[in-house]
């Protein structure tokens, strides 16, 4: 297990229960967790957890290369940052749910194609969302979903668990999202504007 | 058979028999009387199956109920487990009743409190297991049973207690109370290897899983408690990139701090190549390989010609000239020079006099010359005559003939 976590976290994924639930749990070992530390420090990484523990991977260890990871970090987060808060956005909405927002929560493709379906609001959005993802459809509100989620797939947020039924589970890369916001609105100053979101809600 | 075991026959025979209506009542949470079912109904409402509800409707028995839950492993919400404090406190008071009975001679009633003891004993294995393992499937479910956040963190919240009442049952059942009871005296050796099997032998399973449970349901509270407030963020973080179109998050050179999620490690793509110097990788590479299929090769032929068209679309030949090397040119000019010459020509003077071809090697043109007028030139050199100078052998032995030039003139 120790080689299949460590190959994880060297290709870049988030281990985690959704992804991989035995390395999840060989990482989560304390003494597993020290063992890959110190092979990762080996080669200038270290192992990082989210805050709220729901994923592992590795991170740059030397202050140097910190601002060279950190620019290819924050190039990813500029490409990424508004098609995936907007799907989430549009998900929990539509849902009616926030434990989208949990690891390993599921979203089954015909239940929210459904909602959408029934609400031209959120066929806007969806629109919306293709088009920031640079997503060519052949016009029909399925055929755009389906290629959103695998968009979002792609970027690390979803896995599909079960290919048959098209449920997708939320990765623990949601946690570093998470992170990411918080960073950016504190930074930026953006307040919670909770009642003026709750109002548009209402009359959308 | 005993009586007892009769009667029990035959309250089973009795639910086999109205087993589609039990299923029912279980299902449907009750059953409706009516003319077709009323003497089934109040069959079973004598043995204590079903129960009246209200006016004709009927329910199945609570204890009938929590057997089928068991068995069919449904999850009731805020389920109330087992009292296993009383469970516990009952087995000091079967001990004494035993040793009491012991000392009085009463052979008869020892056995039954020894029985009792091992039912009791055995029933609060049973309890303290199943209570673990209804614990796992809700914890691993993470209360699917329910759908809002609220919900789910007040039911997380009730289990997270239960799961410490059970941690106290097993640390009262582990305690020096019960054990130095029963290990205090030689008369109650059957009783506490009785608790021995059914009990210590698994406390240690018992309290690894309830640990496991508890962290579990510990972490997943804490999860629940932030869920809210970031979902709320992430609302709100929507509602300001809808309203701010060209917000673009700050670059790296004017941030002082780097926030700790940004040294994140981008990941490489790692390829490896087999060693093919270990002898244990080459079976294992032999199979991989036998087990690629070989290429087709399929040979079309250029010339082939389509029906209804002409050889390569009517599109005139493509003229491919061949160019001379100069080694072929110069040997052809050799031989036209021997051929007007009228004393045997050298073949090294006469290509050293001929300046374009001063980058022909000279043993090269000997040997390319020596070879084409040994073979005859494809009949060409007929009415020639040739010789070669041969040098003195370096190794005498070695088969090796060297020649120094070669002549080459017109019979006469």
């Amino acid at each position: 297990m120790f080689e299949r976590a460590v190959h994880d976290l060297l290709a870049g994924t988030f281990v985690c229960m959704v992804s991989s639930p035995e390395g999840f749990a060989f990482l989560d070992d304390e003494s597993n967790a020290h063992g890959v530390n110190d092979y990762l420090g080996k080669i200038g990484l270290r192992l990082a957890k989210t805050r709220h523990g729901g994923a592992y991977f590795a991170a740059n260890k030397g202050v140097g290369q910190e601002r060279k990871a950190a620019k290819g970090v924050f190039t990813e987060i500029k490409q990424t940052l508004r098609p995936v808060v907007s799907f989430l956005d549009m998900v929990m909405r539509a849902m009616q749910s926030e434990l989208l927002l949990s690891v390993g929560t599921t979203i089954e493709t015909n239940k929210l194609m459904a909602v959408i379906d029934a609400n031209p609001s959120f066929r806007n959005d969806l629109q919306a969302i293709a088009i920031q993802l640079k997503i060519q459809a052949d016009g029909t509100d399925r055929t755009r979903l389906e290629k959103v989620l695998k968009s979002v797939q792609d970027k690390g947020y979803l896995l599909l668990s079960n290919s048959g039924r098209e449920i997708y589970q939320i990765t623990g890369k949601i946690e570093f999202i998470q992170e990411v916001i918080e960073f950016l609105m504190e930074h930026d100053c953006i307040c919670d504007v909770e009642n003026d979101v709750a109002t548009q809600g209402i009359l959308v | 058979m005993s009586q007892t075991e009769s009667g029990i026959v035959a309250y089973l025979d009795l639910l086999h028999a109205n087993r589609h209506l039990i299923a029912a009542a279980y299902c449907n949470g009750g059953v409706n009387m009516d003319d077709d079912n009323q003497r089934k109904i109040r069959q079973l409402q004598q043995h204590r199956v079903l129960i009246p509800y209200h006016q004709d409707d009927f329910r199945l028995s609570p204890s009938f109920g929590r057997h089928l839950d068991e068995v069919f492993q449904r999850q009731r919400s805020y389920a109330v487990g087992a009292n296993f404090g009383e469970l516990i406190n009952r087995l000091p008071q079967l001990i004494d009743e035993y040793v009491n009975a012991s000392h009085e001679g009463r052979l008869e009633g020892q056995e039954e409190y020894a029985a009792d003891f091992d039912v009791g004993v055995f029933e609060l294995a049973s309890l303290i297991e199943n209570e673990l393992l209804g614990l796992r499937v809700i914890t691993e479910n993470q209360f699917s049973n329910v759908t809002t956040l609220a919900e789910k963190r007040r039911q997380n919240e009730f289990y997270l207690n239960r799961a410490e009442k059970i941690g106290g049952a097993i640390t009262l059942v582990e305690g020096e109370n019960l054990l130095g009871k029963l290990a205090e005296s030689t008369l109650l050796k059957p009783l506490f290897a009785v608790y021995q099997h059914q009990i210590q032998a698994k406390l240690k399973d018992w309290r690894a899983t309830h640990m496991g449970i508890t962290q579990i349901l510990k972490e997943f509270l804490y999860r629940l408690r932030h869920v809210e407030p970031n979902a709320r963020r992430i609302r709100a973080f929507a509602h300001f990139l809808r309203k701010t179109p060209d917000y673009q998050p700050p670059e790296v050179e004017v941030l002082q701090s780097l926030p700790s999620w940004a040294s994140r490690f981008a990941g490489l793509r790692i390829k490896t190549h087999p060693d093919l110097s270990l002898s244990q990788a080459r079976d294992d590479l032999a199979d991989v390989a036998r087990s690629i299929q070989s290429a087709k090769i399929s040979i079309t032929s250029a010339k082939q010609r389509v029906a209804g068209r002409l050889v390569g679309n009517g599109v005139s030949k493509v003229v491919s000239v061949i160019s001379q090397k100069p080694a072929q040119i110069a040997f052809q000019r050799y031989v036209d020079a021997a051929s007007a010459s009228n004393n045997p020509l050298s073949a090294l003077g006469w290509k050293r006099q001929q300046m374009e071809f001063a980058g022909l090697n000279d043993k090269f043109w000997l040997l390319y010359v020596n070879h084409f007028v040994q073979m005859g030139a494809k009949g060409k050199l007929t009415g020639f005559q040739f010789k070669r100078y041969e040098a003195s052998p370096r190794y005498p032995r070695d088969g090796n003939i060297g020649f120094t030039d070669v002549e080459l003139w017109k019979k006469l």
